[in-house]
């Protein structure tokens, strides 16, 4: 006898998106039209950078996290923010509404320079799961577009979950608060759209293999291992030539910190210099793709 | 509780005579894409759970779904261009989920491993009945979807219940890849019929390089070619398997692509390669060696 289900042999195969879920539609790179961005760039970078807060009383780790983060609001922004400023980058910027409320200079300064905040949740250490009920999670993102739209005086389009987590719900309440893109999903080369019941949602695709998180946290990577990862990846995405997007991922107290921003700038200054490269904030790759759909 | 295999018999590599390979190769390559598909929402296993998150964790899953929209297809693009003979390590369901996979890898030929249904349905707890019926709709699966019959068998997620060998005998599968004691295919004891292991690569493999060991490209490419290499000279006396065990949405991601062509063309640029196809390794060890070289124990009454 067996605990599993009697029909674990069995394929769940939705007839429309032709995956388990109904979330987005498969598509393979052969088969979609060569993408091109403005000015015939066949590789569109965003920087982003998020800047977070944790929460002091829910952390076992007490200090160490909470301070570790909040080098980013206060230093590792700003070091980067000097960086991009002298190749004439934007970036677009995941924000905790919680830093909105902590360190005023941060929004001040991404606003000055035309950088785009993006959705990033109350704190970084509350992700969202299905363990949360659908309520709560709506209430949780709801309060964070919320937040930004208060700050900036306009809605905020992109999301980024805290800890990358998602429900199965959470692209249709994104859509439904307002938000028009994420940044949760890393499955693609190119932006695709989510299939939602109201509102639009598009992911702006993030890749692991270019987020500080992945690469420098979880592998441990060395800075100098980080910058001939995201060096190969611009090298081969243009070698593809497919249109594609690279997102370069960034926690400001990680990359922000002195001894790994060096390579941080070491790669932009060189991917600055090419051509068939185009820098854009998250909404201009996400309206470029529009544009370009039809 | 099983505490030893039993299943083949003790041999230690110097006391073989040196294989025949064909064409008197020194080694014989075979290389293995693992095409994947991890359920969003997989159904519970009490003896191993799917994800480390609850499900769904997007970070998990959304790895094998951008191999194969995106990263599997410049794999196809860079074994066309290196000639590559490959066999696929199919998720079964990868095929109906896709049919056009299947046709892409119809039209170059490959061969086909099973590596179960999904990545997230584990045989683990499986009784004889489930385990049959998981087989059966395997090597149904890919023939409708390529028209060949699986050659070997490697456990989805590497699981296997102590019936497996027996099971995958029954069937006609020729080998199977979950054991890693050797650098040579080994005769593996079944109740009836034939069956022999093929030697699959616990870390000339990119779910355990890249993965857990978090490798960085050029080391899993430096891994590859310092195996081979090894293997390669050994061979000049005592030719050898080598296996390379890949993952898409890994090694032909943009930044890790260009690692691994360097391997393979350092592998192809050598003569005496035999970069076959592992079923065409396995019908010539099963022709040539089969209960002589190193013969499997006689099986225990259960």
């Amino acid at each position: 006898m067996t605990e599993l289900p009697a029909n674990y042999n069995a394929r769940v195969i939705n007839p429309t998106t032709r995956m388990d879920h109904g979330l987005y539609a498969f598509s393979a790179i052969k088969d979609r039209p060569k993408l091109v961005w403005p000015g015939g760039k066949k590789v569109a970078i965003a920087v982003v950078i998020s800047v977070e807060a944790g929460d002091l009383v829910t952390d076992p780790m007490g200090l160490v996290p909470f301070t570790y983060r909040d080098y980013g609001p206060r230093v590792g922004l700003f070091r980067l923010m000097g960086i991009l400023d002298s190749l004439g980058i934007k970036a677009t910027v995941p924000i905790s509404d919680e830093v909105l409320k902590r360190s005023p200079a941060v929004l001040e300064n991404i606003l000055k320079r035309g950088w785009e905040v993006v959705g990033h949740g109350a704190k970084v250490n509350v992700g969202l799961s299905s363990t949360m009920s659908e309520a709560d999670e709506a209430a949780y993102i709801g309060a964070s577009h919320a937040a930004l739209k208060a700050a900036t005086g306009k809605p905020p389009r992109g999301w980024l979950g805290p800890g990358a987590s998602e429900s199965a719900r959470t692209t249709a309440l994104l859509a439904g608060a307002g938000f028009d893109y994420t940044l949760d999903w890393g499955n693609d080369e190119q932006p695709f759209e989510f299939t939602v019941p109201a509102g639009k949602l598009a992911s702006l695709p993030c890749s692991p293999d270019t987020s500080d998180a992945a690469v420098i946290q979880a592998q441990s990577h060395t800075p100098w291992e980080f910058e001939t990862a995201i060096d190969d990846h611009l090298e081969g995405l243009l070698a593809s030539n497919w249109g594609s997007v690279m997102v370069l991922n960034l926690q400001a107290n990680v990359s922000g910190q002195p001894f790994r921003a060096k390579y941080i700038r070491a790669f932009l200054s060189k991917a600055a210099l090419r051509k068939d490269v185009w820098f854009a904030t998250g909404s201009e790759v996400i309206d470029a793709f529009r544009s370009a759909a039809g | 509780m099983l505490t030893d295999l039993d299943r083949y018999a003790y041999s230690a590599s110097i006391d073989r005579p040196p294989l025949k390979m064909p064409g008197n190769a020194r080694i014989a390559v075979f290389i293995v894409p693992n095409v994947e598909y991890l359920e969003f929402l997989p159904p519970p296993n009490p003896k191993r759970a799917p994800y480390a998150r609850p499900a769904p964790d997007i970070a998990s899953f959304q790895m094998r779904d951008y191999g194969n929209r995106v990263a599997l297809w410049r794999l196809f693009d860079m074994f066309d261009d290196l000639g590559i003979k490959a066999t696929a390590s199919m998720n079964a369901a990868v095929f109906e989920h896709f049919p056009m996979i299947g046709e892409e890898m119809a039209k170059r030929d490959w061969d086909y491993q099973s590596h179960g249904i999904y990545n997230t349905r584990f045989s683990f707890g499986m009784d004889e009945a489930m385990e049959r019926e998981q087989i059966e709709a395997v090597i149904d699966i890919v023939k409708k979807a390529t028209g060949k019959k699986i050659s070997g068998w490697l456990g989805p997620a590497l699981t296997t219940t102590p019936r497996t060998p027996d099971l995958l005998a029954a069937a006609g599968v020729k080998y199977w890849a979950d054991l890693f004691h050797d650098d040579e295919p080994t005769d593996i004891a079944v109740k009836s019929g034939r069956l022999i292991s093929m030697p699959y690569s616990f870390e000339i493999n990119s779910g355990v390089a890249l993965g857990g060991q978090a490798q960085t490209a050029e080391a899993f490419g430096r891994f590859i070619k310092d195996q081979f290499d090894m293997l390669y000279e050994e061979g000049a006396y005592a030719p050898k398997v080598m296996a390379i065990c890949l993952h898409p949405f890994a090694v032909t991601a943009p930044s890790r692509a260009k690692y691994l062509r360097e391997a393979l063309e350092y592998i192809l640029g050598h003569s005496g390669v035999w970069q076959a196809k592992a079923g065409d390794i396995a019908d010539w060890y099963l022709d040539n060696y089969h209960g002589q070289r190193v013969p499997a124990p006689a099986l225990k009454a259960a």
